[in-house]
């Protein structure tokens, strides 16, 4: 060939036709391929979710659990603890020491509270009455 | 169809979960694509393998698609990659080459079809394109085969207009040597 018709030449060159039904097969291919794989990501998202809301599911149960035992054992241990001492344990207790026997005790402690309020007068006296 | 409107429809398609963006891709690319990669692998089969593995890696991951900003470009990078595996893996390129001694024209080219049979000068020229540097064979491909301006060509191999025209030009330099050495050879 004349070197200098070497551009000539070229344009009568091309690269080969593709092989009978390539783009077929490759859109064939690639397309079964896509929708595998986007089935394939779905399921995976599906038993994502479904993970996660199982584990929150547990986490609720246990969080449910745990509070409701927190009530019982605060309730349990309200109930056991022994109540505290009053003025008017206190003051039964004295008056038991100086040998008032338990109504006379009672009597004043019912007064005891508040020996200024008129009510406690009124208690007073009825007791002493009796 | 520019290859920006393609770009932002395949982006479209593959938002939907689509497969429909592939064939977008092989009408819009394609073409172009097998022939970068005939000039690349010289060989038919292997272009076409690597075609179908750069269609399959799309429907694989079609949401790298999402991140690309030039779409043209990244294709070609791909198929530079899968092809440049291709090569280093290919052990059989000595025993083709020595195939093609002949004088046939080597199985990724063809005469264009409104040209004459293949002539003894067709078919050297074919093999001395085919024995051309790897950079200078995809610019003679691009331009010469694919019709491309040079601005296309230096956009789809991703290197600069000067650098395109230069492989270009080297690369006649290349064909006119080697068929100037054939002249003086034959009897």
């Amino acid at each position: 060939m004349n070197p200098d018709r070497i551009e000539e030449g070229l344009a009568r060159l091309r690269t080969a036709s593709p092989s009978p039904g390539l783009q077929t097969r490759i859109l064939a291919v690639a397309r079964d391929e896509w929708t595998r794989r986007s089935a394939a990501r779905r399921a995976f998202r599906v038993a994502a979710w479904r993970w996660a809301a199982a584990v929150a599911a547990v986490w609720v149960v246990c969080i449910g659990v745990s509070l409701r035992e927190d009530a019982l054992t605060s309730r349990a241990l309200a109930s056991s603890r022994p109540a505290a001492p009053t003025r008017t344990d206190g003051a039964i207790e004295i008056l038991r020491e100086a040998g008032l026997n338990g109504a006379y005790a009672r009597l004043w402690s019912a007064a005891a509270p508040d020996l200024s309020a008129p009510s406690s007068w009124a208690v007073l006296r009825t007791g002493i009455v009796l | 169809m520019t290859a920006d409107a393609i770009q932002r429809r395949v982006r479209d398609l593959v938002r939907g979960d689509d497969p429909a963006a592939l064939e977008l891709l092989y009408e819009g690319f394609a073409p172009s694509l097998l022939a970068f990669l005939l000039s690349r692998l010289r060989s038919r089969a292997d272009a076409e393998d690597a075609l179908q593995h750069l269609f399959l890696d799309l429907a694989r991951r079609p949401r790298q698609l999402l991140g690309v900003r030039d779409l043209e470009p990244w294709l070609f990078t791909k198929a530079r990659n899968l092809s440049t595996d291709r090569l280093r893996v290919r052990a059989r390129e000595a025993a083709r080459v020595e195939a093609m001694e002949g004088g046939a024209l080597p199985d990724w080219m063809d005469l264009a079809p409104r040209s004459a049979p293949a002539t003894a000068d067709d078919a050297a020229l074919a093999t001395a394109v085919d024995g051309l540097p790897d950079d200078q064979r995809e610019v003679v491909v691009l331009k010469a085969f694919q019709g491309l301006t040079f601005a296309e060509v230096a956009a789809r191999l991703g290197v600069s207009l000067n650098t395109a025209a230069s492989r270009w030009r080297y690369a006649l330099e290349k064909l006119r040597a080697r068929l100037a050495g054939e002249a003086r050879h034959e009897p």
